[in-house]
């Protein structure tokens, strides 16, 4: 029981708080939208310091993060046009890139970290030096020269650092890099160097977020800051050279932004954020990439992008969706007919228990094998779908053990009737909210097949319905699907969990105050359009997003 | 020429001979220049859960826990239990490995000990019970040991720190268990390398060049490498932080670790340089490994074999003398079934302390055993003056816990304990007899940890908030 446990417990210790929005923003940004209001008794100061509410005195902000090795590699990648490169295999593996966002150790710049970051820099830059043919299109130069040199420094770098470059900065470099050159004869060896010189620059390791003015407060963003924030949120990686090319010396436009927000949503990559992050926010996101957890990401993304990209339909329909993408292998899995044809198509679910991205074996299975967890289910379900909140387990509870009873031949549900779910237990309290919920599920194993019975024992038959407090009883994915829209609870929680995805950062039970406005005001306008990518945009266009909003200490 | 084709292109040609004869006096047991020592090296290694199980087996009555790995006689030749026997598949190896039983933090709310037991605060057992060893206690602003020890014996830190972990992924463990062990005095876990590519990066990524023209393209390489991170250190980077406070003090934190990567590069230059180095061979370099969490098992055992021979080699060729080296995480949740036959294909380790019958629990330990003999073997198979490298080591294994009372819950025999721990040295550095079984008569660990730092060469009787060495482990 503990591995889930805590896995989810790493995953959503974000979400026992609620998500809100500033409403000092007007305070700020000259031309924030009408439609967000303060609610604090002062009302909006120009000029003056912002309002953080009573309670909040300090604000350690932190103006600066270090990549994660997602966003690194994809930096990576896009900079140099790449599909892949050797830095995935070199940098430390992110074990808390799950709406953490590097807030814990990962923030120190710590000797191993930069060790890492130097052997991935070697290495990234002897990859691309081997691509020699891409490389010199790159460099498009006819003399190998300092000229050419400059030029290809000013246009990479000013991808890596999201930024332009000053002939100030970059002089120094280039007179490096070309004493290297002669000390080697090897124009290459100048390349490597300003490459190698970049990649350990903190103006690309650094996610900076400084701002117009330094304050200990609140600021707001300069417009590269800016586009680089909106940049990571939509697409993953950092924005293109013509659109660093392209920041305007004033404040950026609602309108300017509404059209850089469409222009990532065109890009590819787009689609493979929104992926990573429904994987961070379903569990999905240990499910791998190779043989048989490769379909099972078709499969889902397949769905994110007919529902999010390719009709813009409302979100919900991720959830309630009656056709799914897959292939024979995976038909054969779920005991769904198949025409046997190769590759993937769209089918119709024929179970009526089965519906959208619920009956997936990428949610089903969150990346596990063998026999399901009816608390681990239930409590990702309640933690993470649902913002919902569980408290700890007592100390003395070792949650490794899973329930059990001295007959053997209690099937797997009166196990946890008498158990867990004994009303008159004292584990009774917290595990209603979350075995119940997964009593639903319990036709559906791991590899997302349908069940009658237990698996390996006939006499145990699944026959319970699931039950989501205060909303209804349900049986299967389909059930769960059409109770969570009931609810709204689950269309909430999305909110919470893209402000978390685009602000790169948890937000603390002392800061509901700062953000409930706002917060409001994306839920209403939810409740009209329905559409993720316009979620994403109105979090992209709201005044908040535009502030670097500090952190609360921690609790 | 590219830097990785380079090394492999010398790698065949070299041979091991860490440091030659002629270097040595006459006794083979100090360089004859200077009549300083051989170097000592230190490895920490670490077990990441207890030595218990709290369930009966399902095959019979609940044995006696404790006795299933520790001996049963004090002394020289002592008993090898199962979970030890792996030192038996190295002739004359256990003469160099000393048991250390019966040790105990104590219990209670101060910075040295452990546990409130019922209602206590000081101290969860999985996040705290590594790092209470390691550090001394668990008082804020600690540096760890192999930190210490490294900061005393190499003030230059010309040598590279090795903080490495064999366990792939953290496989579900809390962050506070997984995150780094060693750690410098900010009171944060320094996150280690999990990916043998990056092991061999960081310790070769120097070479080990056998003739004077390698060893002038290899410092021409190594130099330039220098420059671009002396450039970002002179250069005006601050100007990135603008008037922010803040940003100010992040930039300060990025210059020294660029400037600890140029010590590190300083040191590998002067390697080059030494004659001792010349005959070194870096090790294959590993092949890459992919890692998938979700099968909580990413071939660990090659894993474990590879780094070992990679700290094995770095320590024959002075690259580096101090590290820490967790096998598993603490809290561990390594799939039992590859390590194990016989083991439920879902099990984890951690899962084996709390769940299943004690055979588990005694493989995986006997698993943890075969790395810490493999290394320690390793380095008795390199010769060193008159002796070989393990003369002069001191590898300590660790346990997360022992097993006894509860520090929760004042229950009996269980595994989240901090007494009866049981802490292994292999190695005759300093005096270290090696190949006995002592009483710990409940000291705390950390005392074994200060011993071999002690018998490394340090100067300091104290770690942490614990004083004090085990003076029967030494001759």
């Amino acid at each position: 029981m503990k591995l889930k446990f805590s896995r989810a417990l790493a995953l959503l210790s974000a979400t026992t708080l609620l998500f809100l929005y500033v409403n000092c923003a007007p305070t700020f940004v000259s031309n924030s939208e009408s439609n967000y209001t303060n609610s604090f008794t002062e009302g909006p100061r120009p000029g003056s310091a912002p309002e953080f509410g009573p309670g909040l005195k300090t604000f350690p902000s932190k103006v600066s993060r270090l990549l994660t090795p997602r966003e690194y590699n994809n930096m990576i990648n896009s900079t140099f046009d790449l599909d892949s490169n050797p830095s995935l295999d070199i940098l430390p593996v992110d074990t808390i890139e799950i709406f953490n966002f590097r807030e814990q150790g990962a923030h120190e710049a710590s000797a191993p970290t930069f060790d890492s970051f130097q052997s991935s820099a070697l290495e990234v830059v002897d990859f691309i030096i081997s691509q020699t043919e891409e490389l010199n299109q790159s460099l498009s130069c006819n003399t190998k020269n300092r000229a050419c040199l400059d030029r290809y420094f000013s246009k990479v770098g000013s991808q890596l650092f999201r930024r332009q470059l000053t002939e100030e900065e970059k002089s120094p470099v280039l007179n490096l890099a070309m004493s290297h050159i002669s000390e080697t004869s090897d124009f290459y060896t100048g390349v490597k160097t300003v490459l190698v010189y970049s990649l350990m620059h903190p103006s690309f390791l650094y996610v900076w977020e400084i701002g117009d003015t330094a304050s200990e407060k609140a600021f707001r963003l300069s417009n590269h800051e800016l586009l680089a924030r909106i940049s990571f949120f939509i697409i993953g990686t950092g924005p293109s050279q013509s659109m660093i090319n392209s920041i305007p010396s004033e404040p950026y436009t609602d309108a300017q932004l509404s059209e850089i927000v469409d222009t990532f949503f065109e890009d590819e990559r787009a689609r493979d954020t929104t992926d990573a992050f429904h994987g961070m926010w379903f569990g999905y996101q240990a499910v791998g990439e190779t043989g048989r957890e490769k379909m099972l990401r078709t499969e889902t993304k397949a769905l994110l992008n007919r529902v999010i990209f390719n009709k813009d339909e409302p979100w919900v329909e991720v959830l309630l969706k009656n056709q799914t993408y897959i292939n024979k292998s995976l038909a054969d899995d779920y005991k769904i007919p198949h025409d046997g044809s190769s590759g993937f198509n769209w089918v119709d679910y024929v179970n009526p228990m089965r519906k959208g991205l619920f009956a997936h074996a990428t949610f089903l299975s969150g990346g596990l094998q063998g026999e399901t967890n009816l608390t681990q289910r239930g409590y990702h379900i309640r933690k993470a779908l649902f913002c919902g909140e569980i408290d700890t387990p007592p100390a003395n509870v070792v949650v490794d053990d899973g329930f059990s009873t001295d007959d053997p031949n209690d099937c797997k549900i009166d196990v946890i009737k008498k158990t867990a779910l004994n009303p008159s237990g004292s584990c009774y309290r917290c595990h209603r909210k979350m075995d119940t919920i997964a009593l639903g599920l319990e036709n559906f194993d791991n590899l997302g097949a349908y069940r009658a019975h237990e698996t390996g024992r006939p006499e145990c038959r699944i026959e319970e319905d699931g039950t989501l407090d205060r909303v209804g009883t349900f049986r299967g994915p389909a059930g769960l699907a059409e109770l969570a829209v009931k609810s709204g609870e689950v269309e909430n929680c999305l909110i919470r969990r893209v402000l978390e995805f685009g602000f790169k950062r948890r937000i603390f039970n002392r800061e509901v105050r700062n953000f409930s406005s706002i917060f409001n005001t994306l839920e209403d306008e939810f409740g009209k359009h329905q559409s993720y990518k316009k979620l994403v945009k109105s979090i992209a266009l709201s005044p908040a997003f535009r502030l670097k909003i500090p952190e609360a200490e921690k609790e | 020429m590219k830097r990785r084709h380079f090394i492999k292109g010398i790698g065949s040609a070299l041979i091991y001979l860490p440091i030659c004869d002629f270097m040595l006096n006459s006794n083979g047991t100090a360089f004859a220049q200077s009549g300083g020592a051989l170097p000592t090296r230190v490895v920490l290694m670490q077990n990441g859960v207890s030595l218990v199980s709290n369930f009966s087996d399902k095959t019979g009555p609940r044995p006696a826990l404790y006795k299933t790995h520790v001996p049963n006689r004090f002394g020289a030749n002592y008993d090898v239990k199962a979970p030890l026997a792996p030192m038996n598949r190295y002739a004359g190896l256990q003469d160099y490995v000393s048991v250390v039983s019966n040790l105990k933090i104590p219990h209670g709310n101060k910075a040295h000990t452990f546990g409130g037991m019922r209602g206590g605060t000081q101290g969860e057992f999985h996040a705290d019970a590594n790092r209470a060893q390691l550090l001394g206690g668990l008082g804020k602003g600690v540096t760890s040991g192999d930190r210490l020890l490294q900061q005393e014996l190499d003030p230059k830190q010309a040598l590279i720190h090795m903080n490495y972990n064999v366990q792939a992924g953290n496989y579900n463990a809390s962050d506070d268990n997984s995150r780094g062990w060693s750690q410098w005095n900010k009171g944060e876990g320094i996150p280690a390398l999990r990916s043998p590519k990056a092991m061999f990066a960081q310790l070769f990524s120097g070479g080990v060049p056998s003739n004077s023209n390698d060893i002038a393209k290899q410092k021409l390489a190594l130099s330039r490498q220098k420059s671009i991170l002396d450039l970002l250190d002179r250069s005006d980077i601050r100007k990135v932080a603008g008037k922010s406070r803040q940003a100010g003090l992040v930039i300060e934190e990025y210059l020294e670790q660029i400037r600890t990567l140029e010590k590190s590069l300083s040191g590998q230059i002067d390697r080059v340089d030494a004659s001792e180095i010349k005959k070194c061979a870096a090790p294959k370099e590993p092949a890459k490994m992919t890692v998938k969490r979700a099968d909580a098992y990413n071939n660990e055992k090659e894993r474990a074999l590879i780094i070992n021979e990679m700290i094995a080699m770095s320590m024959a060729c002075n690259i580096s003398r101090f590290g820490t080296l967790r096998i598993t995480d603490g809290q561990c949740y390594l799939k039992m079934k590859p390590i194990v036959s016989g083991a439920p294909v879902d099990d984890n380790y951690h899962k084996s302390t709390h769940h299943r019958n004690t055979s588990l629990l005694i493989g995986m330990y006997a698993w943890h055993m075969e790395v810490f003999t493999d290394l320690a073997n390793r380095l008795k198979n390199q010769t060193e003056g008159s002796g070989n490298i393990l003369d002069n080591s001191a590898i300590v294994l660790m346990s997360e816990g022992g097993g006894g009372t509860d520090i929760d819950t004042g229950y009996k025999l269980q595994p989240h304990a901090v007494e009866h721990m049981m802490t292994l040295v292999a190695g005759k550095a300093g005096r270290l007899k090696g190949g006995i079984h002592i009483d710990g008569k409940q000291n705390h660990p950390t005392k074994v940890i200060i011993s071999a730092m002690k018998a490394a060469g340090s100067k300091q009787d104290q770690l942490g908030y614990i004083k004090g060495i085990l003076p029967d482990l030494f001759g």
